[in-house]
């Protein structure tokens, strides 16, 4: 009688190299991604929204009257 | 020189995205302001090397990340 014992339990699983711990550890989650995602947009939207502040918009205003800053 | 309407207009447009691009790369709006504005600075002395009818967004970026010392060899 032959009663070979099915492979030893433990074996299968070290075998199985698709699931890398390392490799989910190294990544962020879905949800913590998109929740970075969401607040950078949100950021960037932020300071579009703001247009041109004065400085800039007076700064282009007093080159333009100067004549154009620096000679070359 | 007077700085062309369109070549003027174009670069406010642009100036709210710089800024946004240029507060990522610092992490510190006051610092990202100063950038901005050198780039500005730099734009305009140097705005006949800017080809009309090209992206005016892409050409600024471009100085913003450009270090001052090649800046000043240009």
């Amino acid at each position: 009688m032959k009663d070979r014992k099915p492979s030893r339990p433990g074996t299968k699983r070290m075998q199985n190299n698709d699931w890398n711990p390392a490799a989910d550890n190294a990544s962020l989650g879905r949800e913590i991604q998109s929740k970075i995602g969401d607040q950078l947009r949100a950021l960037y939207d932020d300071v579009v929204s703001q247009g041109v502040p004065d400085r800039f918009a007076e700064l282009l205003k007093r080159l333009d009257e100067k004549g154009g800053g620096e000679p070359s | 020189m007077q700085i062309d309407p369109s070549v003027r207009d174009a670069v406010l447009a642009s100036v709210p995205s710089l800024r946004a691009f240029a507060i990522s790369l610092c992490g510190n709006v006051d610092r990202a302001d100063d950038l901005v504005q050198e780039t500005l600075l730099r734009a305009l002395a140097n705005i006949n090397s800017f080809q009309p009818g090209t992206n005016m967004s892409a050409w600024l970026f471009t100085i913003l990340r450009m270090p001052t010392a090649a800046m000043r060899k240009a």
